[in-house]
């Protein structure tokens, strides 16, 4: 909220173009503020969560389809999340709760909104770019540390959040039950 | 014609040139009212679940005057009124070119603004010493939620005026061009709305 | 740890949404080109304003709602928790009311580009332009008002339960307007079955399963009997994955060029298409029936239950089957990368498209438009007699055709 009042307090973008051929490669593709690459960025980072939730899935059928046999494969996931490949209930849980979260909010929604959002809107209604070009790089650069964050739940001790037994037990399962 | 579209192109405190008419507004305002309509959506939960805990559970709340300093609250309240009276000083002033009013009202508002958060922070800790905190059943959870919540857009709400009262001071804005001012009053102008419809749900009913 | 991890990360993640959606809402409404009116804006567009308004909206609905739930956590208030008067209902209240909304900005945009790929490929104009304006319209009012349909097992007032049932069944107008609308745009048309159209006919037909199984649930006496089983879990991957993911392929697959300057590789995209669309069906179809037999949603091990003995085999064949989705998935990761580095050249207007993105170079340039565009007419004017080619894009000034700068005041 303070980027947002702070940047309309500030002078207008709107002028940004004039300048482009002098910016440099961080300020072009890292942290541009052009609608185009915006879209492209959250098209790269949505791409990814979207094979990340796809493993999850995987993860998750294996154990329905060969209940409590050793995943291949799964050796290489600490003995809290799955001793010698065998998907632990707990961990099982969270997967599913994980795969909704990680598709709904980081692969779906920003695929529909943030990439093609960002990059039809101006072209096809005629316009050289969003209109505050600044917010529009924050919102996507805030994105990114929300995705890492949600990554490193798993990592953490008691393991990622699951709907499960615990207290809030409606806080994430619900996602994926619209019914 | 082309005159006309010539005169738009340097006023800044008009809808950008050369577009289909939109809000009629310039793009910095009409970004404003959109965002601060995300606002009413999120004080609405918050007020939202503290109506509906509190008819669930009339019991769990305790009588305004029991646990809250309504009085001390009373004159705070009055403060961020003032402080809305003291943003349209600073708008008006600018919008005549009076460019030392500006300055004079936006200090104005920053002290008052900024008062109002110290004496919030002074009857927190007045109330956490009785013993009111925020794990102190539903009434103390949604009484720190809500007007914790409302300190902090406060707090924001100063530190953006004191942004724009810095640029006031290195004589950025003008009567033809004073957009952070009148956005910025826009936002303290709902957060003090905000307050109000607080100080009367959880002070005064 | 991990759950404060997921709160905080949805609380920055809302943020983002909101600071992305009021710069949306913004730029359609001020800044349009001369002449792009209203009812000239490409469906994409209507449908991406929308979803910005509930994004808007509801995300905020979920800020406060998770920062009810952290504060639960960390700082030992009681929202949620009964020990203490707290409420979990309130809790799926807030939750779902702003869950219901979100369901419609997934699957929202995703309507827009498929609405604007078929009147491509179809070579036709879109089928009731307005009904559909209109349709987007209605979805995203009605959307608003039947969050309760997630909670009819909630122990809530039966007479409430109609009402929601009445409410959701009432979206389904809009959504049948937009089906009926597409399978008109179609219909006679010249249909030039590239990529994005073969997608988008997928989310068309998925869209509509989807659909219809969404009719079961909306009404009280079956739900009671599908809540909680696999049934859901189909029901809402034929919407998100059959609607909202063959939506976002044929966006991909149809904005490529712009976006890279290249065009994806049509065979690979193919093969990638029919398997998707084999494996996916696949995988969720079976799902319906296991869900009638009362298979669980989120069960660990269904052969602890004797009656779910029997649906080994099928778990089996839905397992198997979604490896093999997962695997052909990689088809796309290769087409999208290498075509990247080594895809034909993308003229300005591969397609022949209408829309004003396809009057600048692909990619365009920084800044995009060369002089300010001017917009003359919608852009689903194909196969128009006035000129010789089978479109008419936006921008072209035809004799008759007066400049709309010329109206300015």
């Amino acid at each position: 909220m303070a980027t947002t009042a702070g940047q309309l307090a500030g002078i207008s973008t709107g002028h940004a173009h004039a300048h482009a051929e002098s910016q440099s490669f961080v300020r072009r593709y890292i942290f541009s503020t052009d609608h185009k690459i915006i879209g492209i960025q959250f098209l790269l980072m949505s791409l990814l969560f979207l094979l990340f939730g796809g493993l999850l899935a995987i993860m998750i059928r294996w154990q329905l389809g060969f209940p409590s046999q050793p995943m291949p494969g799964g050796g290489v996931l600490p003995e809290t999340m799955a001793p010698g490949g065998i998907i632990l209930p707990e961990f099982y849980t969270s997967l599913v709760t994980m795969h909704g979260t990680f598709m709904v909010f980081f692969a779906i929604m920003p695929l529909l909104v943030g990439v093609f959002g960002n990059y039809l809107i101006p072209l096809k209604i005629g316009a050289a770019d969003m209109a505050f070009p600044r917010i529009n790089m924050a919102s996507f650069w805030i994105a990114v540390p929300a995705g890492f964050m949600m990554l490193a739940g798993f990592f953490v001790e008691g393991g990622h959040a699951s709907a499960g037994g615990r207290r809030t037990r409606h806080s994430a399962s619900d996602l994926t039950s619209p019914a | 014609m082309a005159h006309a579209a010539a005169l738009d192109h340097e006023d800044v405190m008009q809808p950008p040139p050369g577009c289909e008419p939109g809000a009629g507004v310039y793009n910095e305002k009409l970004g404003m009212w959109v965002f601060l309509g995300s606002e009413i959506m999120f004080f609405t939960a918050l007020i939202g679940a503290y109506i509906i805990l509190r008819v669930a559970h009339p019991s769990s709340f305790k009588e305004p005057g029991e646990v809250l300093a309504v009085s001390i609250t009373a004159v705070n309240t009055f403060l961020l009124i003032c402080s809305s009276v003291t943003m349209v000083k600073a708008f008006a002033s600018v919008q005549d070119g009076n460019l030392a009013g500006l300055r004079k009202w936006l200090v104005a508002t920053v002290v008052i603004g900024a008062s109002f958060v110290g004496v919030q922070i002074y009857e927190y800790q007045h109330l956490i010493a009785k013993g009111f905190v925020p794990s102190e059943g539903l009434y103390g959870s949604t009484f720190y939620t809500m007007t914790g919540f409302h300190g902090f857009h406060v707090t924001i709400g100063v530190i953006c005026l004191i942004f724009v009262t810095i640029k006031a001071f290195q004589g950025k804005y003008t009567a033809s061009d004073h957009r952070g001012v009148e956005v910025v009053g826009l936002y303290w102008h709902f957060v003090d709305l905000v307050w109000i419809i607080l100080f009367t749900i959880v002070y005064l009913i | 740890m991990g759950q404060i991890l997921w709160c905080v990360s949805l609380i920055v993640l809302g943020l983002s949404s909101i600071l992305g959606s009021f710069n949306y809402i913004t730029t359609i409404v001020n800044m349009r080109a001369k002449g792009m009116h209203w009812m000239r804006l490409p469906l994409s567009i209507w449908c991406l304003f929308v979803t910005a308004i509930l994004v808007l909206l509801a995300m905020p609905i979920l800020s406060g709602a998770i920062i009810m739930l952290l504060f639960d956590q960390t700082l030992g208030t009681h929202f949620f928790g009964p020990a203490q008067g707290g409420q979990p209902l309130l809790w799926q209240h807030l939750f779902w009311f702003f869950g219901h909304p979100e369901v419609y900005i997934l699957i929202l945009p995703g309507m827009g580009f498929a609405s604007d790929i078929i009147a491509n490929a179809s070579r036709k104009p879109i089928f009731g332009y307005t009904s559909m304006v209109i349709a987007i319209l209605g979805i995203g009012v009605l959307g608003w008002i039947v969050w309760g349909h997630h909670m009819f097992m909630s122990g809530m007032n039966p007479t409430l339960g109609t009402t929601f049932m009445i409410s959701t069944m009432l979206i389904a107008v809009p959504s049948a307007i937009k089906v009926f609308n597409w399978l008109g745009t179609m219909w006679m048309g010249n249909i030039r079955f590239h990529v994005p159209m073969l997608h988008s006919i997928a989310f068309v037909s998925m869209f509509v399963i989807g659909g219809l199984s969404g009719v079961f649930m909306a009404s009280t006496p079956v739900d009671i009997y599908i809540h909680d089983t696999y049934f859901i879990v189909a029901h809402l991957h034929y919407v998100l994955f059959g609607g909202s993911l063959f939506a976002i392929f044929a966006a991909i697959t149809f904005w490529y060029p712009k976006m890279f300057g290249r065009m994806m590789n049509p065979t690979l995209g193919k093969v990638h298409f029919w398997l998707t669309l084999i494996f996916y069906n696949c995988v969720f179809f079976p799902m319906h029936n296991l869900g009638l037999k009362g298979h669980m949603r989120r069960l660990y091990d269904p052969n602890q239950y004797e009656f779910l003995k029997g649906l080994q085999g099928l778990n089996t064949f839905i397992s198997i089957s979604a490896f093999l989705l997962f695997t052909v998935q990689l088809i796309f990761a290769v087409n999208f990368i290498m075509s990247w580095f080594n895809g034909k050249k993308a003229s300005e207007n591969p397609w022949e498209d209408n829309g004003l993105e396809w009057t600048v170079p692909s990619p365009p340039p920084h800044g995009n438009f060369a002089s300010p565009p001017q917009v003359y007419r919608g852009p689903y004017e194909y196969s128009s007699p006035l000129v010789s080619e089978d479109f008419l894009p936006q921008d072209r000034q035809l004799p008759g055709d007066a400049s709309p700068a010329a109206h300015h005041t």
